[in-house]
């Protein structure tokens, strides 16, 4: 074999492998449809369950894996109703439903002062509506007790992973 | 060129496998779509254990436990934080009363990071919830989720 062989075969090897673990590596970046981050208020009035206008999207690979999802907000219950909030996801478009903790208590709440909350949910494969491909994580919820209940997100994230 | 190409397909062989170990085993997460009272004095387990597979040289594992939650009355303070492989309950954070006159419970979230110096070791690692009272009453645990992860 010559050398100049060797030299081209060495070459094209470690071109393919460079190649190779630059898309490795841009395949576990965080995608940007994977995160969202609202850096304004909004205000919800309504029983649950409706949709709370905040998604994201992951994709599965053929077998599908569990989903994380991570909602951190702060938060305002408005008066005059004060009512306690329930918050959770609508998978694909599907049924508003609790994958983990839910409430948004008002208890805590003094008026006209935001508190925090972290809520981390698990959505698992297939009976949850997850499928190979593109899957979509929309916040919705609503007020436990009253039609006028309201309440304002501030500053929140939510962030959907399948890799860690 | 034919060695060429089969060791380009072995690596690629090798990043589909990488990807593959990216993903979060079922293993390393539970849900729990029901309620669960506590009562007894710090520390015994909550019945929740995510485990996750260390390589060789062992590394941190970052443990999330998201819940709702509400206590009986009375100055009612809870610990809850977990234990590694069956050692002493470790990281232990605090949940404070919490009663609610209409009976709806509130919402809380840790994160522990777990250290090798913690009792993790090579291969399978048991992580499990563990709490109790600092005071007397009782908790209950409504949804809640364990999720265990590897830093990489």
């Amino acid at each position: 074999m010559s050398r100049a062989f060797s030299l081209r075969r060495a070459i094209l090897t470690s071109l393919a492998i460079l190649t190779l673990l630059a898309a490795a590596t841009q395949a576990f970046a965080v995608p940007a449809k994977q995160v969202l981050k609202v850096t304004h208020n909004q205000t919800f009035v309504g029983q649950c369950c409706f949709s709370w206008a905040e998604t994201v999207s992951v994709g599965e690979p053929k077998t599908p894996v569990p989903v994380v999802v991570t909602f951190t907000t702060d938060f305002l219950v408005n008066p005059p109703a004060l009512d306690d909030f329930v918050v959770g996801l609508s998978v694909n478009g599907g049924p508003c439903l609790a994958y983990g903790p839910v409430t948004l208590s008002d208890v805590v709440i003094v008026l006209n002062h935001f508190t925090e909350r972290s809520f981390e949910w698990i959505v698992p494969p297939g009976a949850s509506g997850t499928h190979k491909g593109t899957n979509t994580f929309t916040l919705c919820g609503g007020a436990v007790n009253h039609p006028d209940g309201s309440i304002t997100l501030g500053f929140n994230s939510l962030a959907v992973r399948i890799s860690q | 060129m034919n060695k060429l190409g089969i060791r380009i397909a072995i690596m690629c062989l090798l990043v589909g496998i990488a990807t593959a170990a990216f993903a979060v085993p079922p293993s390393e997460v539970v849900r729990v779509q029901g309620n669960q009272t506590f009562t007894g004095t710090c520390c015994f387990p909550w019945g929740e254990t995510v485990t996750v597979i260390e390589p060789r040289v062992v590394v941190p594992v970052v443990v999330t436990w998201s819940t709702d939650y509400l206590t009986t009355a009375g100055n009612v303070v809870f610990e809850v934080g977990v234990s590694v492989n069956g050692h002493p309950c470790l990281n232990r954070g605090t949940l404070n009363e919490f009663v609610s006159p209409d009976g709806t419970a509130t919402s809380s979230t840790f994160q522990w990071l777990i250290s090798p110096s913690d009792g993790l070791i090579k291969g399978t690692n048991n992580i499990t919830l563990c709490g109790g009272s600092a005071s007397g009453g009782s908790i209950t645990i409504g949804f809640n989720t364990l999720a265990a992860r590897m830093s990489k």
